[in-house]
């Protein structure tokens, strides 16, 4: 289920790239908690995982992910971490996208069709996206869909069971480590002779929680380099 | 400009405007992100168009006496560039032809002779071998002085600026290379201009990115919003010479200007006038000062952006020099650093992510698939 140990695997470049194409890309990855967009308007900016992404709830309160890259001239978008808004103006040439993604001020009404057909030729390409246990998780590969309780399989009851989703979002911080992001994984989830630490629950391919009492700690492992990786500690609390 | 064009291009801007819509020949298009993110492209630029084109390097102004030198590695060729004892301009490979020690370390400066650091041997200003320290163990060497000599590149000084071309015994024409737009320069003064100020940054994007944003003029009300979207419309009319762009953009006042009768007409006062002089100078008309621009890649994604303000001459007054520090504060400091340099780091940042396969151009931004494919041209012509 989970490449572990294999030391020379963890270090080569094409390893490294086989990495991000195949596990993160393709993957469910962790971005965040529900509870930090609340409302709609309210989105988070996401990059650590190599993919830049604007994470928001819509008028109609779904979830979105959005690539963060303006589809005119490839521009970054959205520059703050996190906030409320009504649309995103990209601030090379004032195209403007609403809460959906969609090319034009929200509320716009009356377009004659072919210039419909043109704003929605012009969204923003959306990820597929979902809140389970708490979590929010992205899908960072475009035209493909999310089944989460396929993914996680046996994990799915097991984080049921934990009942995470009524965990808030607390603290958080980040570090960077000069190492392979599978290293740190490992050394979260396993002794020396490989076996799970008591109390870690791994969430392939990138994400680790550390059951306290009424504490639980989520890491979030991202790759920045063969040899460099960021950790994002997030502290859920009861 | 010449009279005449200027007054054809002032009827053409009036005719854009009361039609609404840009000149026919602009069009949409489209253009690959590849072309910034790809490592072969960036090797064929700084092979072709980096090595085999006039690049301005410097101005004449630089050297502005006998002696005076000043070294210049943006274009990944390290070049001295030298004014002999006779007045005559010579740029050079900045490498001993001994054991290939860089020679000058120095940016600028004044010398009689340059003497290598290894062994001594020594150049004069012109580049010829002069001093070899016990030249009695080079015996092959009697016989071959004359070809020992620092590499000379062709050199040209043309309305103020130094063009060099890195490849030794290459062909460099500026009139004909910059075709009709030879007599436009011209016609400004440029030749006469000084360097009021010059700053030299490394940013974090591909350098087409950043020409990119030279060649339209759509971003203005956007990403100028806080800073000239207050002087300009969004009318432009471009001309192509050669692989040369020139655009003149309408200033806010061209309607109102345009009522005097049309020998008063001058593009100085009511639009601004933009060159992009293939393969990386930039040239801006403000209203007194001119900007140059001269981009040099530094890897895929870095780029070195010189940026030269020309005056029509020193200011004498302090106020004048008040005045045009302001300029140069709002230009340098403001639009091309925190505008439009800042947009190309910002798209820079994000295109590793892989959202698009390529970039939408409207009809606004058709200079820059002319510019592109200009590149396609020369780097086909010359492989």
């Amino acid at each position: 289920m989970f490449p572990m140990r294999g030391v020379s695997g963890h270090t080569s470049p094409s390893q490294h790239e086989a990495d991000l194409r195949d596990l993160l890309r393709r993957s469910p990855i962790i971005v965040g908690r529900e509870s930090e967009l609340p409302e709609p308007g309210d989105f988070f900016t996401h990059d650590d995982a190599g993919v830049a992404l604007i994470v928001t709830r819509d008028e109609s309160g779904r979830l979105r992910a959005l690539r963060n890259v303006c589809s005119h001239r490839g521009t970054r978008l959205v520059y703050e971490s996190s906030g409320t808004a009504r649309s995103f103006t990209c601030r090379y040439h004032g195209w403007t996208y609403d809460l959906r993604g969609k090319l034009g001020r929200p509320g716009r009404v009356g377009l004659p069709p072919a210039l419909e057909q043109f704003m929605d030729d012009r969204a923003l390409t959306e990820l597929p996206c979902e809140a389970r246990h708490g979590f929010l998780w992205v899908l960072p590969t475009a035209r493909t869909t999310l089944d989460l309780p396929g993914t996680l399989g046996p994990l799915d009851d097991q984080l049921a069971l934990l009942d995470l989703a009524s965990y808030a979002a607390g603290r958080r911080s980040s570090e960077t480590h000069a190492s392979n992001w599978k290293h740190v994984v490992e050394s979260h989830v396993t002794d020396d002779e490989g076996a799970l630490l008591p109390g870690r629950v791994l969430l392939p391919p990138n994400s680790i929680l550390v059951m306290g009492e009424d504490v639980v700690s989520h890491f979030a492992v991202f790759p920045r380099a063969v040899e460099e990786s960021v950790v994002v500690q997030t502290r859920l609390v009861r | 400009m010449r009279k005449d064009r200027q007054v054809a291009a002032i009827e053409r801007l009036l005719a854009v405007a009361a039609r609404g819509a840009p000149e026919a020949e602009l069009v949409e298009s489209s253009l690959e992100v590849e072309r910034y993110t790809s490592a072969s492209q960036l090797e064929a630029e700084q092979r072709v168009l980096f090595r085999q084109l006039p690049l301005a390097v410097g101005r004449e102004s630089d050297l502005p006496e006998p002696g005076s030198f000043f070294t210049h590695d943006a274009a990944g060729v390290p070049l001295l560039l030298t004014r002999d004892g006779a007045g005559v301009v010579h740029a050079m490979l900045n490498v001993c032809r001994h054991r290939g020690t860089r020679l000058v370390t120095g940016e600028q400066g004044s010398a009689k002779a340059f003497v290598c650091r290894y062994h001594a041997w020594t150049y004069d200003l012109g580049g010829k071998l002069g001093h070899v320290p016990l030249a009695s163990c080079f015996p092959s060497l009697a016989n071959e002085r004359a070809e020992s000599g620092l590499v000379e590149l062709p050199c040209e000084s043309r309305h103020g600026f130094l063009w060099v071309v890195p490849t030794p015994g290459a062909e460099l024409d500026m009139a004909r290379w910059l075709g009709d737009f030879d007599d436009d320069l011209a016609s400004f003064g440029l030749e006469e201009h000084v360097v009021f100020r010059r700053r030299t940054v490394t940013r974090a994007a591909n350098w087409k990115l950043v020409m990119d944003a030279f060649l339209e003029g759509y971003h203005v009300k956007s990403l100028h919003q806080r800073t000239l979207s207050r002087f300009f419309a969004e009318d432009v009319v471009v001309d192509t010479s050669g692989s040369h762009v020139r655009s003149v953009g309408a200033r806010k006042n061209l309607a109102e200007l345009a009522e005097a009768p049309r020998e008063q007409w001058d593009v100085r006062t009511c639009t601004t006038v933009f060159f992009t002089l293939f393969p990386n100078s930039i040239l801006v008309f403000h209203p007194e000062t001119v900007s140059h621009i001269a981009l040099f890649p530094r890897g895929l994604g870095e780029v070195t952006f010189v940026h030269t303000m020309l005056a029509p001459r020193q200011p004498a007054t302090d106020e004048h020099r008040a005045a045009l520090d302001k300029t140069w504060e709002l230009i340098d400091g403001s639009v091309f650093s925190q505008e439009d340099l800042s947009i190309a780091e910002s798209i820079q940042s994000v295109l590793g992510a892989g959202a698009q396969r390529t970039f939408r151009l409207g009809a606004l931004e058709y200079p820059i698939r002319f510019f592109h494919d200009a590149i396609d041209r020369a780097i086909a012509a010359r492989t």
